[in-house]
């Protein structure tokens, strides 16, 4: 098992340099580039031409390609063309952010999902299934950014209980976070609804039933336990989209994470900020994902023999 | 149990991030001695080139520069014409205007400690202004910079230049530390003679200035000034009515009944120096027609623009010289006469109309291009608006399919940046692509002419015929405002958003 | 081998007699086709210059009234003819763009899984390339790149969810190709391309086709949060999430401009969701009651 785990690990080797190719290739095909946004409309020609001969803009792709790789695997992501800050260090100083912002949303969401789902599964059919299943389906329809507005509007501009955006301390987190919550609330209760709803049917809670457990304990102790598995695996799903995918919600409420600062830099055409963020990002997730599959194959003892199986 | 650990582990975790990583606080610090410690900012924009000053590009950094670097010269507040000595304590007008000397004063400090010299002027200018800083479009003139001693220097420029003084006062053209720049590279900049030093930069946050106790100058009331970063501006609007900040800078047209409501906030209003104009393409058809030009000038509402764009609150011109330029006389220009329009259009090659586009890039601009998209259909054009990002826009302008723009120049230098900026075969910002001797004449002739009165003739008459010849189309000028806590004092409010709140305080 | 095929594949009239009796599958059935409805009749009514994008500077910002059932924008426009008319570009993006998705996905995958070995190493391995990238960035990315047109606009929409498509469809090809009946079709002679196309594929489809009706929302809402980013359709065609978009200014005391355009996408997506449900439901064959 271990060694499907390594070989996943080694993947993403390949995975990175296919990520970072292809943003090489597609930030050539941008109009203007770092030495527009940096020198602003002022400059002539000249100083335009003088800071790209500076920075190596001027070097076809492969030749730029190459040089980043190399100083990569010396351990060195760059710097920002826009900022000359470093690219590793801004990264880390907002990734919290955004891990802040992600892991508060999926918590909100798992507390309400969860009892939601498992209540709903036990009772199928009954007027409070279709209310909250209609309430979840809504939910999942509605655009975050969309969701976002209406919380600012509600609870910021008319009451006056929160922020409009930034970050700072709870006050700020609460919108934001209750934004992402929404939709990964309606989803998760839905998958829970499903997992359990498979797993009352099995055979083995009946044989609990037959030998006399009561519900609850059926319920809660085996039902639950293997309902989860599928369940996490959706958690890790999506909070890895949660990490990449913030953009919309960092916009909305002006919240300073990694989403909008890869966004900044493609709009300033800031080649290393993007492609170091988006590696980074992308290991981040990768890993998340790879982590989810362990403890999926911890978990359930069905997939552990699976994976054992395999050459 | 499984579940409970779970989240048990999001929890903490949760904790631990609240409190270690992404949630920043500036610390409310303790007052004394009568003001306020702190100073808090709401700004709009991030000042990614704080700490390379002589390369700024945005307004803020232009604003926050001025309380971090200090220039040669300043400009008087009371009358924005006046030269003031700032870095030199004096200099003298040699040769014609083509030589000046200037003395600088020996009691200045870098933040770094070293004092200042003129080692450090020479090096400001040759190294980093004229080698590829924002001023060095304006600095034409300038052939040498040269040291005379350790507190003299001259410039040696190719003719005398009036606007000299004025683009020597301007943020970008601050001086910096050799050292700090020869040890530390392109940061080294950060390091200015101004009454504040940069602590902090956190970037996409805040900015933290502290006050500078070896400054030559008067010391600010101010102990600590942090620029709030907020790119929302009901966010920055709404953090003012919080109190979370003490001035908003450039709050939203929507939100300034909420400010002037408010018994606790004060709403500053100034007459602006940005122009937001049309310009054309004059080196292709149909725009190489003066009375195309003149038609499309003739057929725009600009108060109907200025509604939906700035809810009324900016003033039509058309003149292309900004009204609060010094120097500037108004002459008769193009207003809105559709009638008058559609004689001109018909005097034209293009008298059925035709099809364009015009670019834009920020949602004012987009907004008021909808407006002239309607106004100009009445005479036949055709217009798509073409809504372009800002760096994609920087590198479009010679592209083939260029045609029309809707852009704004702010002038932050002397009378003749408006014509020079723009205008000229060389100018840096020619839109228009004007590429027109008598331009180029007089506008040169106006730079060296030291004869006050003459010299606003002569930009009258340049005034005069660029806006006759319509190779832009002016629309407006937005009035500045600034929202502030009534009991702000001390601050100076510019037209062209630059405010001066080095000596801002707030009384306790 | 007629059994086994009745087993695993069921006639599309035997699918819609299931989705009729599904209640939410029907539900988002008429909703689609309301909205369809209303924007075919929208079309003839309205005429796009003065009605959609024609300005009326002195009834701008003007609340709901009986006049303005949805209020009007800082332009003076009616916010529910806006809405009305820009209900096609938000359905036929979405449509198309799932589409485009659905077919590169689906050939990939059948590609990758039919074949396996290389071919299906390299299709997989640039799955995971495109999959790692977040949907959004890639379609910002693309746009930026190529411009705002529709067809560009449609392209990158569907990007993000190719991966996703080919790795369903793979999964489901490599289950199939496995069974009986395409093996007894190799055995009569029937060559590869045969093979692919009518057995494996016609009895994979069932899980794609409910992802892509599923993934018909994510569509329309990706669209609109192009344009709410302003990296979509621009002005002044009235797309919903770019409306959203300008409404952002005056959210404060003109709240209705960001309320109406946000709902339509709302029940848009609820719709189609629905239909998925539906869809999924009626063709699932362990949910058979």
């Amino acid at each position: 098992m271990y060694r499907y785990f390594l070989k996943r690990l080694f993947w993403l080797i390949p995975v990175m340099l296919g990520v970072s190719i292809f943003i090489f290739i597609i930030m050539d095909f941008f109009p203007g580039d770092a030495a527009d946004t940096v020198l602003g409309e002022a400059a002539s020609q000249e100083q335009l031409e003088e800071y790209r001969e500076a920075h190596g803009l001027n070097d076809p792709v492969m030749v730029r390609y190459v040089r980043y790789m190399a100083n990569l695997l010396k351990g060195d992501m760059g710097i920002s063309y826009v900022t000359g800050r470093d690219v590793f260090k801004t990264y880390m100083q907002r990734l919290p952010n955004t891990l802040l912002l992600a892991f508060s949303g999926m918590t909100l969401a798992i507390l309400f999902s969860i009892p939601i789902g498992i209540i709903t599964a036990l009772k199928r059919g009954t007027v409070l299934d279709g209310t909250l299943m209609i309430i979840s389906l809504l939910g999942l329809s509605m655009p975050l950014f969309w969701l976002g507005l209406l919380l600012i509007i509600g609870f910021s501009l008319n009451l006056g209980w929160f922020p409009t955006g930034g970050s700072g301390d709870l006050k700020h987190l609460v919108l934001p976070a209750v934004t992402l919550a929404v939709a990964k609330m309606a989803m998760l209760a839905r998958t829970t609804r499903s997992s359990m709803l498979e797993v009352l049917n099995e055979d083995y809670i009946r044989t609990a039933r037959a030998k006399g457990v009561s519900k609850r304990k059926a319920t809660l102790k085996h039902a639950l336990r293997n309902a989860l598995i599928p369940i996490i695996t959706v958690i890790g799903i999506e909070l890895g989209s949660s990490l990449g995918g913030s953009v919309l919600c960092e916009t909305v409420f002006s919240w300073p994470g990694v989403g909008r600062l890869i966004m900044d830099s493609i709009s300033k055409r800031d080649i290393p900020m993007v492609t170091g963020s988006l590696i980074l990002t992308t290991m981040l997730v990768a890993f998340l994902l790879l982590v989810v599959d362990i403890i999926y194959a911890f978990v359930d003892p069905r997939i552990k023999a699976q994976y054992q199986r395999k050459k | 149990m499984k579940k409970g650990v779970f989240l048990f582990v999001f929890f903490v975790v949760l904790i631990n991030l609240a409190f270690a990583g992404g949630v920043k606080e500036t610390v409310a610090t303790p007052t004394s001695v009568g003001y306020q410690n702190v100073l808090k900012v709401g700004i709009n924009m991030e000042p990614i080139t704080i700490c390379t000053p002589t390369k700024g590009t945005n307004v803020m950094c232009h604003m926050m520069s001025f309380s971090t670097h200090n220039t040669l010269v300043t400009i008087s507040n009371e009358d924005n014409a006046t030269i003031k000595p700032c870095l030199a304590e004096s200099w003298d007008i040699l040769d014609g205007g083509k030589t000046i000397v200037f003395h600088l004063r020996k009691d200045v400090k870098f933040h770094n400690g070293e004092t200042m010299t003129s080692e450090d002027v020479v090096y400001s200018f040759k190294e980093r202004i004229l080698k590829g800083g924002t001023s060095r479009a304006l600095l034409s003139s300038v052939v040498d910079v040269v040291a005379d001693d350790d507190y003299t220097i001259h410039f040696e420029l190719s003719g005398a230049d009036q606007d000299l003084f004025y683009t020597l006062s301007a943020a970008p053209s601050c001086i910096i530390s050799k050292k700090a720049v020869e040890t530390e590279g392109d940061e080294g900049e950060c390091y200015g003679t101004g009454a504040f030093k940069i602590e902090e930069y956190v970037q996409g946050e805040f900015v933290r200035m502290v006050r500078f106790d070896d400054y030559f100058g008067e010391k600010p009331k101010t102990e600590e000034i942090d620029w709030i970063i907020y790119l929302e501006d009901s966010a920055r609007e709404l953090a003012l009515e919080t109190g979370e900040i003490d001035i908003c800078y450039s709050p939203a047209n929507s939100d300034l009944p909420f400010i002037e409501k408010n018994p606790d906030l004060k709403l500053i209003s100034v007459k602006g120096l940005n122009v937001y104009y049309i310009g054309f393409n004059t080196k292709v058809a149909p725009f190489d027609d003066e009375y195309v030009r003149q038609a499309i000038a003739s057929c725009v509402n600009k108060e109907d623009a200025i509604t939906v764009a700035f809810d009324g609150l900016a003033d039509a011109v058309d003149n292309v010289m900004a009204p609060a330029v010094p120097m500037y006389t108004h002459v008769d220009g193009y207003t809105y006469n559709p009638t008058a329009a559609k004689e001109l259009l018909s005097k034209s090659g293009y008298p059925g109309g035709f099809k364009s586009t015009i670019w834009v890039d920020r949602a004012d601009e987009e907004q008021m291009a909808l407006v002239f998209k309607e106004n100009l259909a009445q005479i036949g054009i055709d217009l798509t608006v073409v809504r372009l990002e800002a760096t994609t826009l920087k590198a479009s302008w010679n592209n083939a399919d260029y045609q029309m723009c809707l852009q704004k120049f702010g002038n932050t230098g002397g009378p003749g940046t408006s014509f020079s900026y723009v205008f000229t075969s060389k100018a840096p910002a020619n839109r228009s692509k004007v590429s027109d001797s008598n331009v180029d004449l007089q506008t040169a002739a106006a730079a060296v002419e030291t004869d006050q009165v003459k010299r606003q003739a002569m930009y009258r008459d340049l005034n005069e015929y660029i806006t006759k010849k319509a190779y832009w189309a002016p629309i407006c000028v937005p009035q500045i405002f600034v929202g502030i806590k009534a009991s702000v004092k001390g601050a100076v409010y510019k037209g062209n958003g630059s405010h001066i709140l080095t000596y801002a305080y707030i009384e306790n | 081998m007629k059994q086994k095929k009745t087993k695993r594949r069921s006639t599309f009239s035997e699918i819609w007699r299931n989705y009729r009796k599904n209640f939410s599958g029907m539900l988002g059935l008429m909703i689609i086709v309301g909205i369809l409805v209303t924007i075919l009749v929208g079309n003839f009514i309205y005429d796009y210059d003065t009605d959609v994008i024609g300005q009326n500077i002195s009834e701008r910002k003007q609340a709901p009234s009986s006049e303005h059932l949805f209020g009007t924008d800082e332009f003076g426009r009616d916010i529910l003819t806006r809405i009305i008319w820009g209900g096609r570009y938000s359905l036929a993006i979405g449509l198309a763009a799932v589409l485009f998705s659905s077919i590169i996905g689906v050939v990939l995958g059948s590609l990758a899984g039919y074949y396996g070995g290389v071919i299906e190493t390299i299709i997989m391995r640039l799955a995971d390339i495109f999959q790692a990238i977040p949907a959004i960035m890639l379609g910002i990315c693309f746009v930026t790149a190529f411009g705002q047109s529709i067809f560009m606009l449609t392209i990158a929409v569907s990007i993000g969810a190719i991966p996703a498509v080919t790795r369903v469809t793979r999964a489901s090809v490599m289950t199939v190709k496995d069974m009986e009946y395409v093996e007894a079709a190799r055995a009569i002679g029937a060559n590869n391309f045969v093979i692919i196309f009518r057995h494996v594929l016609l009895n994979a489809m069932s899980p794609v086709i409910v992802q892509a009706t599923l993934r018909i929302g994510g569509a329309i809402v990706g669209i609109a949060a192009l344009s709410f980013i302003g990296l979509g359709i621009t002005a002044p065609t009235p797309e919903w999430g770019a409306m959203l978009s300008s409404a952002r200014q005056y959210l404060r005391g003109y709240d209705y401009m960001a309320l109406y355009p946000g709902l339509a996408i709302m029940v848009t997506v609820l719709g189609f969701n629905l239909i998925g449900d539906g869809v999924r439901d009626s063709m699932d064959p362990k949910l058979k009651k």
